[in-house]
């Protein structure tokens, strides 16, 4: 079987080539989603592409909503590295995943979430406010916030340290009304 | 409480980054700090995500199709050598890592090693480390053989150099030595124990992902 045939055992119809650039993009959003960052989303988007396409290709198992397998097998791949750090972790089996499930959790996106989180930003005085705006949603540097804001590098810290402890507080509390 | 604030801010410059943060690998963080790292995440999640270069469905495909390539490697020699353990199969790539300083640079060949090495539970083979001088003369510098584990768990057994007829275990509960001469047998802790043994696959290929500059010797199969 050449090379071109084998690859077409995936999905039925799809090659390798034609999987990845059909649903690269809606899994590294998911993927980036939980992780917030470029390195970390490329490598597990990586690696959940390598697991899924080794366990539809060894079960010659027929996916019925792909995405959906995609997602659930990040997460896993999420999990086992979460428990890998924490040292004697099991691996995750992927005979365990039935499809649909990666619909459950997703928020990436999600509307509802982001109106939550809106809503707990809402809630910060507005020091707090422009501080994790300037910092994390804005991507400032602590040296340039504090200019901006007119305070010092120090105080930067202990605002946003605040501000994430009053939002945590928020997010977690059913006070998002 | 300052150690609590610099973290938190460290985290967040880390993301605005891009880079992974290395409290991403070690879980070991308080719940309270937890909790913060993940709301940090969920306001970032008002954002864009960052996407990555143009070229990197071209550079998925061509990893994925070459982790698939190592599978098939592992089933066609799984009939014939190594009984004991339960999955050992690995792509032994030699390379000389030549700059260990810059994270960044992670050609397809490092992350092919990534991928074939996160398919195989435990790997046993035959480890030479050679070193080669500039007028081209090599020297054996130790031979081990291997029994090794992802669990951390490891057997190995000098068979060349300073590490002759040396046999080092670790079980994860204990770890020792015994050389057969001094028929005597040393216990240490199993842990810390961060680099097991000479050039354990999964460490090499941690340290190639931080290089700045790899190259291929040549390549042999550890299968079973």
């Amino acid at each position: 079987m050449t090379e071109v045939e084998e690859n077409k055992k995936v999905e039925g119809v799809m090659t390798i080539e034609e999987l990845c650039r059909e649903y690269w993009e809606p899994l590294y959003r998911f993927v980036y989603y939980k992780v917030q960052n470029r390195e970390e989303a490329e490598d597990i988007t990586q690696e959940t592409f390598v697991k899924a396409i080794s366990y539809i290709q060894e079960n010659r198992t027929k996916v019925e909503n792909v995405i959906g397998f995609l997602k659930t097998v990040a997460l896993n791949v999420l999990r086992d590295r979460w428990r890998k750090y924490k040292r004697r972790g099991n691996t995750g089996n992927l005979d365990d995943i039935s499809q649909g499930y990666a619909a459950v959790n997703d928020y990436s996106e999600s509307t509802v979430q982001r109106d939550l989180i809106l809503h707990a930003l809402s809630k910060l005085n507005e020091k707090q406010k422009s501080c994790i705006e300037l910092r994390i949603l804005q991507g400032y540097t602590v040296p340039e916030t504090a200019q901006m804001m007119g305070i010092s590098e120090g105080n930067v810290r202990v605002l946003q340290y605040r501000a994430l402890q009053r939002l945590s507080k928020i997010l977690k509390s059913d006070d998002v009304d | 409480m300052n150690r609590r604030i610099n973290k938190l801010s460290k985290y967040i410059d880390t993301l605005n980054e891009e880079r992974k943060p290395k409290e991403h690998e070690n879980k070991k963080e308080s719940p309270e700090m937890e909790e913060l790292f993940e709301t940090v995440r969920q306001v970032r999640s008002l954002k864009d995500p960052k996407l990555p270069e143009e070229d990197y469905a071209e550079k998925l495909t061509t990893v994925v199709k070459s982790g698939q390539s190592k599978k098939k490697t592992k089933r066609t020699s799984k009939r014939t050598r190594y009984v004991g353990l339960a999955a050992v199969a690995a792509v032994l790539v030699f390379i000389i890592v030549l700059n260990t300083v810059g994270p960044f640079a992670r050609p397809n060949i490092v992350q092919a090693m990534e991928q074939a090495f996160l398919q195989i539970g435990a790997y046993h083979g035959i480890v030479e480390v050679i070193e080669t001088n500039a007028e081209g003369e090599s020297v054996t510098q130790t031979k081990v053989e291997v029994w090794a584990d992802k669990e951390g768990r490891y057997y190995v057994k000098g068979i060349e150099g300073w590490q002759k007829d040396l046999v080092t275990a670790n079980d994860g509960e204990t770890k020792w030595q015994i050389r057969h001469d001094d028929k005597e047998v040393k216990l240490f802790s199993a842990f810390p124990d961060p680099y097991g043994f000479t050039f354990e696959i999964g460490q090499e290929i941690e340290d190639a992902k931080k290089a700045e500059k790899v190259e291929i010797l040549g390549d042999d199969v550890i299968a079973g």
